[in-house]
């Protein structure tokens, strides 16, 4: 059936509104974080899982794989720090720029790869994401492997200073949350629930009329977009858009951000981003090879959680919920 | 009650002073230690000799002061940027802001160096460079409290004199990246200036294994000299494919740009790079006794040759504490002063000079790889043909486009 539930976390699957006691939480966390925890890696997490969240819209909603996800965070990034480096564009307009890039590059790229499906769909935009890297890495306004550097974050609306990190970071925080929210609506609503059954049966969707290439293309075009915002604002808070921001490993750290989390739950790329980074950015300073211990924390958490960390905390709770019923019995 | 607390809190304080007396200077260490971050590639490509000769080089300098100074604790730690640029900005700002660090150190590949100097500049913060080779750190990028202390990439392809000795025509074969590109722009212009031309240009990709193409191009072309502006293993694959292709046999003369006399080994031995020229920074005999001296220190801690840009990170790090010590202080401004007026005299050079726009400048050594029947043991690789003073090894002061040198100028 189309509406199968198991794709989804269990409070969306109870309630089709908004979880309002969730939302209380998260944003709760947002306001806190920055007092507990470096704001400037709490920007660069937020941007992550915004990012994380955008691809889970593809592969858990429309259940497309791709490897070329870099294209759209990255080109998103390139533009945003040029416009507001050198045509010195205000903070809105830049992002704003940053996301028409992407989101332009997301329909050149769907046009080409929609029609394909699983390996050869994923090949596709691999292909293509590589392409742009080396646009990236020859176009004189990107300077190759020194990036854009020394972006100013400018001025929110003319009124807040971004400059300051706790500034920043709120409108990061909120941004990010108008992203989550988006891509929650998005997946409870009817054309989500199309993209799922898309994902479960696509002849019979077909056969039932929908235009399933146009559904589909909708959703790349929006997680494109998405992941867009999730680049130039990153690259306006941390000041800078590299070529790491564009390579496959970009790509492929997203894929795993979303297996790690979850793939297919609203919180699951949350999570995964925020233990993906975590990673990155504490296990620098130990002097392990990093590469190392986060390639066998990978491993041991995909052979041990193999729904993702939230997909098996919301598998369990489901199960202890459909048990709870057997004993009262 | 809270003024009488806040009084005796002040008599004690005041005793405290008294008490102390002449090493007052004590008190401008902030967080009362030196803490020195050393931020690199510690697992990835730019990781040499087990990536931990960055840490042995700079423990040497602390060493030298017993670990302190004056009374004050020398730290060391360091982190893995992984070549990521946002890694390495994160990590420094943490450094910098929460972890009381004074000085960042090193910092391999010049994307992460180009994103932590505006780091350092932000928060008027030291950083001292020896892998960072990019020009613009010195140039249209620089930084008040910033060095560059070892090379860049304009003095590596200022070949200077050796360009008529070597030949007339020139092919390039480089990477396909901003420092490949830095240093084609710089052969080109060292070349073009000694009446030599260049007959062809081919850049490959980074990381490439094959070169047969790209030589078999420089073959084609005829040219007497093939300067490579690659570097690491593309650089040592292409000095193989140049063996392997017979150009060296057949009286061609290869110029590997970023090759040091440690890096031979590694590329086919003497064997291999035999009539090689390049321009060092530093080498065993640049100031002798106590270059020689430093090197055999470094080969007992490391195990491996000791590379011009390790003797370079240990010069700006000593230099550096030495600042910190005849100062009495770890304000960025105050050492910086001390740096410029000071002539750096040691291991790596007899008498280096610390510009306005961070620039150390600093003697370049012109040396040809010695014939294996010549070499008398493993340490003995090549001939100084000839010694180009810093002033015409380095770019010009007033042609790097650092913006505060400009505006003193004026």
């Amino acid at each position: 059936m189309a509406l199968e539930i198991g794709e989804l976390s269990a409070s969306a699957a109870k309630t089709r509104g908004i979880d309002w006691l969730g939302l209380a939480v998260g944003i709760a966390i947002l306001v806190v974080a920055p007092f507990l925890i470096y704001p400037v890696f709490l920007i660069k997490l937020l941007c992550m899982a915004l990012f994380a969240c955008a691809f889970n819209l593809m592969i858990g909603g429309g259940g497309l794989l791709s490897f070329g996800h870099a294209a759209f965070f990255g080109g998103g990034a390139y533009i945003a720090a040029e416009t507001a480096k050198n045509f010195g564009f205000p903070f809105e307009f830049a992002l704003l720029a940053g996301v028409a890039s992407a989101t332009f590059l997301g329909f050149l790229f769907g046009v080409i790869a929609i029609r394909r499906q699983g390996l050869f769909f994923a090949m596709i935009t691999l292909a293509l994401a590589q392409a742009v890297y080396f646009l990236a890495l020859r176009l004189p306004f990107t300077h190759s492997e020194d990036g854009i550097q020394a972006v100013p974050r400018g001025w929110l609306f003319g009124v807040v200073d971004l400059k300051d990190n706790f500034a920043m970071y709120y409108v990061t925080a909120a941004i990010f949350l108008a992203g989550y929210l988006l891509v929650a609506r998005v997946w409870k609503s009817p054309f989500g629930q199309v993209l799922r059954a898309i994902k479960d049966n696509q002849p019979r969707m077909i056969s039932l009329g929908y235009p399933v290439d146009r559904y589909k293309l909708m959703n790349f075009v929006l997680s494109a977009a998405l992941s867009g915002l999730a680049g130039s604002l990153k690259a306006m808070g941390l000041g800078l858009a590299t070529l790491t921001d564009v390579d496959f490993t970009t790509s492929i750290a997203v894929v795993l951000m979303v297996l790690l989390g979850g793939m297919g739950t609203l919180l699951g790329p949350v999570v995964g981003a925020i233990i993906s980074v975590s990673m990155d950015d504490y296990l620098a300073g130990i002097g392990i090879p990093v590469p190392v211990v986060i390639g066998v924390i990978f491993v041991v958490i995909i052979l041990v959680f193999r729904r993702g960390i939230v997909g098996e905390v919301v598998h369990y709770w489901r199960k202890w919920q459909a048990r709870k019923p057997a004993t009262r019995a | 009650m809270r003024f009488s607390w806040s009084l005796t809190a002040g008599a004690a304080l005041a005793a405290v002073v008294v008490l102390c007396g002449a090493p007052g200077a004590q008190a401008q260490y902030s967080d009362n230690k030196i803490k020195l971050g050393i931020l690199d590639d510690f697992s990835g490509p730019y990781c040499t000799d087990n990536c931990m000769s960055p840490v042995n080089a700079v423990q040497i300098a602390v060493d030298e002061f017993g670990g302190k100074i004056n009374g004050v604790q020398i730290e060391v730690i360091h982190g893995d940027h992984q070549d990521k640029p946002d890694v390495g900005v994160a990590l420094a700002e943490r450094w910098y802001d929460t972890e009381q660090v004074d000085a960042i150190l090193d910092v391999v590949y010049s994307g992460v160096a180009l994103a932590v100097q505006e780091v350092a500049r932000q928060r008027n913060k030291a950083v001292l460079y020896s892998m960072a080779g990019s020009d613009a750190l010195t140039g249209k990028a620089c930084a008040p409290f910033s060095a560059q202390w070892t090379y860049d990439t304009y003095q590596l392809p200022n070949l200077g004199e050796a360009v008529p000795m070597l030949g007339k025509t020139w092919f390039i074969l480089s990477a396909d990246y901003a420092y490949g590109k830095a240093l084609v722009a710089g052969v080109t212009r060292s070349v073009t200036n000694a009446g030599g031309t260049i007959v062809g240009t081919v850049f490959h990709p980074f990381g490439t294994a094959d070169m047969s193409s790209f030589m078999l191009q420089a073959q084609a072309s005829k040219a007497q000299v093939i300067a490579l502006g690659d570097a690491g293993p593309d650089m040592t694959n292409a000095i193989k494919a140049a063996n392997e292709f017979g150009l060296i046999a057949s009286g061609v003369k290869v110029v590997p740009l970023s090759m040091d006399l440690s890096a031979i080994a590694g590329a086919g031995g003497l064997q291999a790079t035999q009539g090689m020229i390049m321009a060092l920074p530093w080498y065993r005999d640049a100031n002798p006794p106590k270059s020689e001296a430093w090197a055999a220190e470094f080969e007992k801690r490391q195990g491996s040759m000791a590379p011009y840009l390790m003797a370079g990170l240990y010069s700006a790090v000593r230099t550096y504490l030495l600042a910190a010590q005849a100062t009495g202080t770890d304000d960025p401004k105050k050492i910086f002063e001390w740096m410029r007026g000071h002539v750096v005299d040691d291991a790596f050079t007899g008498h280096g000079v610390l510009r306005a726009d961070g620039r150390m400048v600093h003697d370049v050594y012109l040396v040809q790889v010695k014939k294996p029947s010549e070499s008398t043991g493993p340490r003995d690789l090549a001939n100084l043909l000839a010694v180009i003073p810093g002033d015409k090894a380095f770019r010009p002061l007033d042609q790097g486009g650092c913006p505060t040198v400009a505006a003193a100028g004026k």
